[in-house]
């Protein structure tokens, strides 16, 4: 589809409004969401260092904290209806605000139109839309801090009777409603995004452009999109029915129970329920975050090995699995909760065969960069530090997939050391890894090196060494969710551990500020991007100028010609072939298609 | 070094085109009605899991019974909402099959058909949800036995409403587009088919919140 | 630049097909079909009324109204929908995911079925 030159020229001459702020430019918005969920990361980040304080010196007051929180933390240590709420919050930003719409509305926008040649999303203004009404769902969760009785503090994962009914605990008062109401335009923001981003990547794709020839980047946003598309809409049921059983006084979870020795006026609901609801998009979440994890990881490896990904379609297979058993297995999150144990026996297995494909993804990466001519560059690092730690991660995961043994590390810190490594700092790594190759490209600048290498270090260690003694103790029997390890005599023996996690995670949260400081200056003062391609890569988005123009190509969309991971072919003078670079014998027009 | 001796395997093929052989509207409205199908599918997979629980759930035969000439007709209002969702699924039908054969006044003349269906049913359903709370039906409670009956009546037919209100919207927006020429102009009525698609879904809806809360 | 060009070039798909005279049925189908719709409703109406009046089981009641709901369902899906005359990936790809229902379905009700032998039901 040719473009005549005068629209290109005509894009410039929008006012500053439409250009940056309601921009319709895929570009624009997924900057506009990389800033917004990184600010979302900052403040998931302090509420994790609160905590952190909180389990190592919650005993001792401190007049900062009664500086910092009046309300929150009177007479300088954290009240617990106050902790609550900054592990609910914690949680929640840190997973949805954060992780979520950082690698699907972030990178993803940018990524998939420029990985399959188009020039925008199929519909930009719903791209646009999807961005306000994200902007909405983290201003509206902000809010609940400053509304009475405080935010949401049932847990992240909002069980009732705890989310339902205002006298259970402190915030479950309009603290909830805020967070239900947050979650929802969160889920509508998704949807509209994962949409947009399946219909564009099957009809949007350029000439040449076959499913066979797409990214693992493009790949990953495309299954994570199809998982959200049919695990978001339950969680959206079930949270209309939490609203009505919070504002309309139905029961649709709600049994009938005594709430502070009051009998509470419903009957016949039950919460196990909810937790079926929630853990049928909670776990899927899981994979909406992995996959395109995996996908970013994957193109940053094949180009820092200068090699071919080792089973392209191997890993394209492996992803389609895991698509279908990531929505089969979220039993696993429900093994405590008295759960028919027959179903519990088939979410057990499945659960252990979803290691399958990962492992499979993960073997791929490996014999990458196995022999390959490996450039030790901070997204490469990011990239092979992501790879530790899902192995370890996943390890940690045989003993929470088996029903038996899950029943007794659930309520552990296990569980939380686990699913930090897993989940939260895979996928922080994989956003970094992304972060740091893909700067070039967005702001038209370098990210310092030496700065990314201290980051590096310092949070991969700080990673392993904040929640790995967690596991430790949880097999001591070491409680998760827990306010004060201070107050029990038998947990006196976990209380230096504590200390000693609490030193390295405040370690970890400050090696981000490193992070905070190299992104701000490069964005003003890093080595300018003059080579639209520095890392000799080979997917399209490298093939345009750094940062490409609006509507992405000059007059033509590019042709394509090949895969994505064309490296050291023997028959080439550049170690890398990109894939829109002619074939010699083609014959090709001056318009530069065939 | 490129060489020439080396034959290239590598072919130019022509992407830009969705595997499934539809364009990105049409595939966006299919797109978009499985995940609604899904929000759907939870409510009705909810219902069916409570309801299974709840022992002293209401006969809805009873409780929509309409009194006529003196006799109590279980479910007659629900039966006729259904014929008129049904018949406008139909009409519509014919509105798209106009559009393909680009005859403009006979899709707009059909498009308003089922339009009138939609207000029909919505007019329907205003009586049936006035007539209930009346009999002291509430989302808490109701006098014939389990309080998730209300809960549920008013969830599942409440959120199938909003989207015949919807639907009746957005047809009247297409119809306007159909009269003023658009479609002719652009040479393709496919936004009357992608219209279509979603009203079509609201019926299939209806079929299953007939069948498995009215009938069941 | 005006809306209508951004249009164009954004989604400037290359292989725009006519839509007008693309292969339908005749218009006998839909009527054939709209008059199977009524009938199957009436159907179901009808074996609502039979349970009213006899005592017919109701798992053959419910197992009766299931398989005209979904015979309905899929009428209105392959024909009002066109679901017939698309190609065979979108058949694929819009309805194998919707049998995820079923494991929803499959995981909700051994609970609640654990539940009633928990509690009792009266």
């Amino acid at each position: 589809m040719a473009v005549h030159a005068e629209h290109l020229a005509h894009a410039h001459s929008e006012s500053w409004i439409r250009k940056y702020v309601f921009s319709t430019d895929h570009k624009v918005i997924a900057t506009q969401y990389i800033f917004t969920a990184y600010f979302m990361a900052l403040l998931g980040g302090l509420l994790a260092a609160l905590i952190r304080y909180q389990l190592g010196w919650g005993d001792q007051a401190s007049p900062l904290l009664e500086r910092l929180f009046p309300f929150g933390a009177q007479g300088g240590v954290i009240k617990p209806e106050f902790y609550l709420a900054i592990i609910t919050i914690h949680g929640t930003i840190l997973v949805f605000h954060f992780q979520t719409m950082m690698l699907t509305g972030g990178f993803g926008n940018y990524l998939i139109p420029l990985q399959i040649g188009a020039r925008d999303m199929a519909f930009p203004v719903l791209n646009m839309l999807s961005y306000w009404v994200f902007l909405a769902s983290c201003v509206v969760m902000l809010l609940s801090f400053l509304v009475e009785g405080g935010a949401a503090a049932a847990g992240w994962t909002v069980y009732p009777p705890l989310s339902v009914h205002a006298a259970a605990v402190a915030g479950s008062g309009l603290g909830q409603t805020i967070w239900l109401l947050s979650m929802a335009l969160l889920i509508v923001a998704t949807l509209m995004g994962g949409l947009n981003y399946i219909v564009t990547t099957l009809n949007l794709r350029t000439k040449g452009m076959s499913l066979m020839r797409l990214p693992l980047s493009t790949w990953g946003v495309f299954f994570a999109s199809v998982i959200g598309l049919v695990t978001f809409p339950v969680l959206l049921a079930g949270a209309i029915l939490l609203l009505l059983d919070r504002h309309l006084g139905t029961s649709f979870y709600m049994p009938t129970v005594y709430i502070g020795g009051q009998l509470v006026e419903t009957r016949g609901g039950n919460p196990l329920l909810w937790q079926h609801l929630f853990w049928y998009l909670g776990h899927p979440e899981v994979y909406i975050l992995a996959i395109p994890a995996l996908g970013f990881i994957g193109d940053i490896i094949a180009t820092f090995s200068r090699k071919p990904i080792f089973g392209y379609r191997l890993i394209i297979i492996s992803f389609v699995v895991m698509t279908i058993l990531s929505c089969i297995v979220w039993g696993h999150h429900m093994f405590t909760s008295g759960l028919n144990p027959y179903i519990a026996m088939v979410f057990s297995l499945l659960t252990i065969l979803i290691s399958v494909p990962f492992g499979t993804i993960i073997l791929c990466y490996a014999a990458t960069l196995w022999k390959g001519k490996i450039q030790f560059t901070t997204p490469m690092l990011f990239a092979i530090g992501f790879l530790s730690l899902v192995v370890t991660g996943g390890l940690g995961g045989l003993f929470l997939g088996t029903a038996s043994t899950d029943l007794y590390l659930h309520d552990t810190a296990f569980v939380v050391g686990h699913f930090h490594v897993i989940m939260a700092s895979s996928v922080l790594f994989a956003i970094f890894a992304a972060t740091y190759y893909w700067f070039p490209k967005i702001f038209g600048r370098f990210m310092s090196e030496s700065l990314g290498k201290w980051h590096f270090w310092l949070t991969f260690i700080g990673v392993y060494a904040t929640f790995v003694p967690m596991h430790v103790m949880g097999l001591g029997g070491m409680m998760r969710r827990i306010y004060s390890p201070h107050a029990y005599q038998y947990l006196q023996q976990w209380v230096p551990w504590e200390r000693v996690i609490s030193i390295f995670g405040l370690i970890l949260i400050g090696a981000q500020l490193l992070f905070v400081v190299n992104f701000f200056w490069s964005l003003f003062k890093g080595r300018r991007a003059t080579d639209p391609n520095p890392w000799r890569a080979n997917t399209l988005e490298w093939q345009t100028s750094s940062p490409p123009p609006h509507l992405n190509w000059g007059e033509e969309q590019p042709v394509v010609y090949r895969g994505p991971y064309e490296f050291s072919r023997p028959d080439t003078a550049e170690d890398y072939l990109p894939q829109n670079t002619p074939p010699v014998g083609v014959e090709v027009s001056g318009n530069g298609v065939r | 070094m490129q060489t020439q001796t080396q034959p290239m395997q590598e072919s130019v093929w022509a992407g830009g085109r969705s595997p499934f052989g539809i364009r990105w509207g049409k595939l966006m409205m299919w797109v978009f009605l499985l995940s609604d199908a899904f929000t759907f599918g939870g409510f009705l997979v909810i219902y069916g899991s409570v309801r299974v629980i709840t022992p002293d759930w209401p006969d809805p035969s009873r409780v929509f019974a309409l009194h006529l000439f003196g006799k109590e007709i279980p479910l007659l209002l629900i039966a006729f909402m259904t014929f008129v969702l049904i018949s406008s699924s139909g009409t519509m039908a014919l509105a798209v099959h106009a559009g393909y054969e680009g005859d403009r006044s006979r899709c707009a003349r059909f498009l308003m058909l089922t339009i009138l269906g939609g207000l029909t049913f919505l007019g329907c359903q205003a009586y049936e949800w006035t007539k209930l709370i009346t009999e002291g039906v509430r989302p808490w409670g109701n006098p014939w036995g389990a309080p998730q009956f209300g809960a549920f009546f008013f969830t599942l037919t409440g959120f199938h409403g909003l989207h015949v209100l919807s639907g009746v919207i957005y047809l009247s927006a297409i119809t306007r587009r159909v009269l003023k020429g658009v479609y002719a102009r652009r040479g393709s009525y496919e936004g009357v088919e992608i219209a279509g698609l979603y009203w079509h879904f609201v019926d299939l809806v209806w079929v299953f919140i007939f069948t498995f809360f009215y009938l069941f | 630049m005006s809306a209508v060009h951004e249009a164009t070039i954004v989604h400037g798909d290359v292989h725009q097909e006519p839509v007008i005279n693309r292969p339908h049925p005749p218009t006998r189908v839909y009527l054939v079909v709209w008059g199977w719709l009524f009938v199957l409703s009436f159907g179901a109406y009808l074996v609502e009324l039979i349970s009213e009046a006899t005592t017919l089981a109701l798992p053959i009641k419910w197992s009766l109204l299931t398989v005209i709901g979904l015979m309905k369902a899929g009428l209105i899906v392959a024909y009002f929908m066109h679901m017939r005359f698309e190609r065979l990936s979108l058949i694929y790809a819009i309805l194998l995911p919707t049998l995820l229902v079923i494991a929803l379905v499959a995981g909700l009700m051994p609970d609640a079925v654990s539940l009633i032998s928990f509690w009792g039901h009266p």
